[in-house]
C-alpha cells in the first residue's frame, strides 16, 4: 500500500487495521508504510472509507477546534482525505497481493483466499482415499506473515520424508522442483500474510512428517499452524485420530467436516 | 474460501461457532452450479445466520481493479447455535444440491447432526495447533478475536484497540463487534463469539 503524502493528515486511523502492523506515523507527522514488511493485502484500503475532504480543510478544522480546547477524531473506519493508494504491482511483488488479499484469485488455481481446496472437495475429487492422510502446513498465520524463504525451508525438509505436494496449490506452483521442494530464486524474499503447504502422504509416514514439522518450526521466525485430514471410515470414525494421539499430539475439538454431499467424480470418491 | 480451521477458545465457547460453506471444484459458472449455489444461499439464510459474506464483495478484474463478482465460488454462513446448524445440514442433505458442503465447528456435534440427518460424514480435518515462534503472538483474548477471520484480515492491533475502547466505555460491545467483523469479506467472523470475548475482557477490567 502507498500513502499519498499530499493528502495524509496523520490521523493514524489506518494504523490498527494494518494486518502486519507496519503502518506508523513518520517524522513528517504523516502515515508511512514499511514497504518491505507490507504484504499488499489492501485491508486498510477496503476498510477505511475515504471521505475525500481537502487536507487543508481538515487541518484548519483541527486548528480551530484546538484553539477552543476541543478535539475532533474521525470515526475509526474513515480516512478523512482518501490518502491510501493501492499501488500497481510488478512481479514478484504481485505474489504478495495474490497470497494475502482474499479477493485476489491465484492465477494458478483460480481460487481466492489461500488458493486451496484441501478436504473441502474431497467428496468430489477423492484426492484423499483410504489410507491417505492430508496435511496443511500454514506459515505466517495468525498475524505475523512469512517469506517464501521460510516456506522453502519447510518444504525441502518435508520433501525428504517422501510426501506429494498438492499440484493444485499456488505454493506448489512456485516450486522449481516438486521432488525437493525448492522454490524459484526470484520469489524467496517476498513476504505474504500466510500460505499453505499442502501435501498428501500415507498413514505410516505421519510420524515422520510430524517430526519434520516439529524440527523445522523451531528454526523459523514465524508461526506455523498445522492441520491433518483423512477420509472417514464407513462408521464415520477418523483414521488419523489414533495415530496422532499415540504421538502425544492434542487434536482440536473443532475442525472441518466434509459432509459428503458433492457429486463424486468416480465411485471411489464418494463416502466410504 | 474460509480458513476456519484454527479458531481458538474454550470447548464451551467453540460450541457456539459453526461455519457452513459450499466449495466448487472446477468451473463455478456452469448453470447447474450457479443454481445449486443460489439454493445453498437460500437454505442457509432461512436459518438465521449471525454472519454471511458481503453481497457483491467483489473480485479482481485484473490485479489492480476490483469489480463485483459474477459468480461467488464459496458462499458461507456463520451460526452460533447447534440446533440451527443441524437443521441446515438436514435441509442441505434433502436438497441434494450435488456440491461440496463443509462445516467448520465442533466435530462431535457436526457428526451427530449428520447422523440425525441419516448419513455419515465424508472427511475430517483437525487442527493440531499453532507452533513456531509463538512468543511473537498476542494475548489469548486478542488471538481469539483475530482468528475469527481465517484470512487474517482482523489484525491483532484492531482487536486490541477494540478491547481497550470497550473497557474505556467509548464503544459498546455491539459497536466494537460490528467494526471487527468489517474486514472479514467472507462473512465467517462470528460476532456472537467476539461479543463473548469483549464482555469477558470488560468484566476483567
Amino acid at each position: 500500500m502507498e500513502i499519498d503524502k499530499r493528502k495524509c493528515v496523520g490521523c493514524g486511523n489506518c494504523i490498527p487495521w494494518c494486518t502486519m502492523g507496519v503502518i506508523s506515523i513518520g517524522a513528517d507527522n504523516k502515515a508511512e508504510v514499511n514497504v518491505d514488511e507490507c504484504v499488499e493485502c489492501s485491508n486498510c484500503y477496503r476498510v477505511l472509507r475515504g471521505e475525500g475532504h481537502h487536507p487543508r480543510a481538515v487541518r484548519l478544522a483541527r486548528r480551530v477546534l484546538a484553539a477552543f480546547g476541543l478535539r475532533y477524531d474521525q470515526p475509526i473506519d474513515r480516512c478523512p482525505t482518501g490518502a491510501l493508494v493501492p499501488p500497481k504491482l510488478t512481479w514478484p511483488r504481485t505474489l504478495r497481493r495474490a497470497f494475502s488479499d482474499p479477493l485476489a484469485p491465484h492465477e494458478h488455481t483460480g481460487i481466492g483466499g489461500r488458493g486451496t481446496e484441501e478436504i473441502k472437495t474431497n467428496d468430489v475429487t477423492g484426492r484423499l482415499g483410504p489410507g491417505d492422510v492430508g496435511f496443511v502446513v500454514e506459515l505466517g498465520r495468525p498475524g505475523l506473515g512469512a517469506r517464501f524463504r521460510d516456506f522453502e525451508r519447510m518444504a525441502m525438509e518435508l520433501a525428504k520424508v517422501g510426501v506429494a505436494f498438492e499440484p493444485m496449490n499456488p505454493l506448489t506452483a512456485l516450486m522449481t522442483d516438486r521432488a525437493t521442494g525448492r522454490f524459484r530464486e526470484d520469489v524467496l524474499d517476498e513476504k505474504v500474510l500466510s500460505a499453505i503447504i499442502e501435501l498428501k502422504t500415507t498413514m505410516d509416514r505421519v510420524p515422520a512428517v510430524l517430526e519434520t514439522i516439529d524440527r523445522v518450526q523451531r528454526e523459523l521466525p514465524t508461526v506455523v499452524s498445522v492441520g491433518i485430514a483423512s477420509k472417514c471410515n464407513p462408521d464415520g470414525s477418523i483414521p488419523h485420530e489414533t495415530v496422532v494421539k499415540d504421538l502425544s499430539y492434542k487434536l482440536s475439538c473443532n475442525g472441518k467436516t466434509n459432509l459428503g454431499l458433492g457429486r463424486p467424480q468416480s465411485a471411489s470418491a464418494g463416502r466410504a | 474460501m474460509t480458513n476456519t480451521l484454527h479458531r481458538r477458545g474454550t470447548p464451551e465457547d467453540l460450541g457456539h461457532d459453526f461455519v457452513v460453506f459450499a466449495t466448487i471444484h472446477g468451473k463455478a459458472d456452469r448453470p447447474e452450479v450457479v443454481e445449486a449455489l443460489r439454493r445453498f444461499r437460500e437454505i442457509v439464510a432461512r436459518h438465521d445466520p449471525v454472519n454471511r459474506p458481503e453481497p457483491n464483495r467483489g473480485t479482481y478484474k485484473d490485479i489492480n481493479t476490483v469489480e463485483p463478482s459474477p459468480a461467488e465460488r464459496g458462499p458461507s454462513a456463520t451460526f452460533d447455535d447447534y440446533a440451527k446448524v443441524a437443521a441446515v445440514i438436514a435441509d442441505l442433505e434433502a436438497a441434494d444440491l450435488g456440491i461440496s458442503v463443509n462445516v467448520s465447528g465442533p466435530l462431535g456435534e457436526v457428526a451427530c447432526a449428520c447422523q440425525a440427518a441419516g448419513f455419515t460424514r465424508h472427511s475430517v480435518e483437525h487442527s493440531l495447533g499453532i507452533f513456531g515462534n509463538k512468543d511473537r503472538l498476542p494475548t489469548a483474548d486478542v488471538l481469539e478475536i483475530s482468528t475469527l477471520c481465517g484470512h487474517g484480515m482482523v489484525s491483532h492491533n484492531i482487536s486490541r484497540r477494540m478491547i481497550d475502547l470497550v473497557k474505556q466505555g467509548k464503544l459498546t460491545i455491539d459497536q466494537a463487534s460490528e467494526y471487527l467483523a468489517r474486514p472479514c469479506t467472507c462473512g465467517v467472523f462470528n460476532k456472537t463469539r467476539s461479543k463473548q470475548v469483549l464482555d469477558r475482557a470488560r468484566k476483567l477490567g
